[in-house]
């Protein structure tokens, strides 16, 4: 699945949100096997940073590179993005919307399965609407998984969770850069990777 | 790829309430009131009528149809999953048919009933209604899709869209008119049938057009 020889270039990179400029001047190489922590104030940038490595927004200037063996790869190919919220609807129920995204994404594990890894078992016919903000973060987890892209770039994926959830999402993403995957993590609070030191980021504008 | 979309649409707006049982009775509401407001058995206004509905529960439904994936992140998460916005465009209007159009065509009978009109008439109705339904999503769709990142701006797709939708509504109207005497052959069937495939033929890249440059967060 993975692959070390995976890179995430920014090249003096400046975002802006809403006309509002952010940060700039930014360059930070992350390879396979790494994971990145990005933390500062609220508003300094950090979610429209993981927007623009997912390719949804273009930084104002400087480049953000994907590449695999050296050749540059479109964020699709690679990246998978879990936002702060959604992309789930209300009107769904756990199982059928996390069943969409793995049929989507051509996942290979069963439902079951999926929820059973991040601790949502029994949940298939909960309503979205009724899910807490824990377990829509396991849900965003497992989308994640399905997904099997190298990359994860994750905004503020312990928000909400409680002791084992951190601790799920913690040992899910130290696996996955074990596999050489690559992670990049907005968050507030520490992530405490087992076994993984990640790399810490604090944007200031 | 596709079934699975159109699936997911299908099962949202049975959920949001309007099943297939609310589109049937607003049409069932709807013609029952003109009839009354428009005194009795006149089934000349048969075709008007049933245009008139499927325009309206076309321009009602526009705001859900992109709005609430756009809002959502669905339609960016869509595109990290490799799905085209060719596919999100025609899986969205296929949807978007079998919940409007559909219901519609299946009240139409009632209509007949209220109305008094004969079988050929209902009949030219309901095929004026097949062929140019496509020209009517069509046209949605691209307002609905350009418009989906705005919010707030369920008046103004309407009214982007109101301008391509009244050539198909006149033509809609004339050709079940024209099918008790003249059948499918007559020249506004054709015309109707010209104005679908252009609106696909336009509506279709301009969808996934509009849908690949909305989908990033507003």
């Amino acid at each position: 699945m993975a692959d070390t020889s995976l890179t995430l270039a920014l090249l003096d990179v400046a975002l802006s949100r809403g006309g509002q400029p952010l940060v700039g001047g930014l360059d930070v190489t992350v390879g396979g096997g790494e994971a990145l922590w990005l933390t500062g104030a609220n508003g300094v940038g950090k979610t429209t940073l993981l927007l623009a490595c997912a390719g949804l927004i273009t930084p104002d200037e400087g480049r953000i590179e994907w590449s695999v063996d050296g050749a540059l790869r479109s964020p699709p190919e690679v990246a998978s993005y879990a936002a702060h919220r959604g992309p789930e609807r209300d009107g769904l129920s756990l199982g059928e919307e996390l069943a969409f995204w793995q049929r989507v994404s051509s996942d290979t594990a069963s439902l079951g399965d999926r929820l059973a890894t991040v601790g949502l078992t029994g949940r298939e016919n909960t309503p979205v609407a009724g899910l807490s903000a824990g377990q829509r973060r396991r849900l965003s987890l497992a989308r994640l998984m399905a997904a099997s892209r190298p990359a994860w770039l994750m905004d503020e994926p312990l928000a909400g969770l409680d002791a084992r959830g951190r601790a799920l999402v913690e040992r899910s993403v130290a696996e996955h850069i074990g596999a050489g995957g690559l992670a990049v993590i907005a968050s507030h609070h520490p992530v405490a990777l087992p076994g993984i030191s990640a790399r810490r980021l604090v944007l200031s504008a | 790829m596709i079934g699975a979309l159109i699936k997911r649409e299908l099962r949202l707006s049975l959920r949001r309430g309007s099943s297939v049982v609310l589109p049937l009775t607003f049409m069932a509401l709807f013609v029952l009131l003109c009839g009354l407001a428009l005194g009795g058995s006149r089934p000349e206004l048969g075709p008007g009528l049933l245009w008139l509905a499927a325009t309206l529960s076309v321009l009602l439904g526009l705001e859900r149809l992109y709005q609430p994936d756009q809002a959502s992140g669905a339609l960016a998460q869509l595109h990290l999953a490799g799905i085209s916005s060719v596919s999100i465009a025609v899986a969205k209007a296929c949807a978007f048919a079998i919940s409007t159009l559909l219901p519609l065509l299946l009240a139409a009978p009632l209509l007949a009933l209220i109305l008094g009109m004969s079988g050929g008439q209902i009949t030219g109705a309901m095929l004026s209604l097949v062929i140019g339904g496509p020209a009517l999503i069509a046209y949605a769709s691209v307002s609905a899709a350009l418009l989906c990142a705005q919010r707030g701006s369920a008046v103004l797709s309407v009214l982007l869209s109101a301008p391509l939708l009244i050539p198909v509504l006149i033509f809609g109207v004339e050709a079940a008119q024209s099918y008790p005497t003249l059948g499918l052959g007559a020249v506004q069937f054709r015309i109707l049938a010209g104005l679908s495939l252009l609106a696909l033929a336009l509506g279709g890249p301009a969808t996934a057009a509009a849908i690949s440059a909305n989908r990033g967060p507003a």
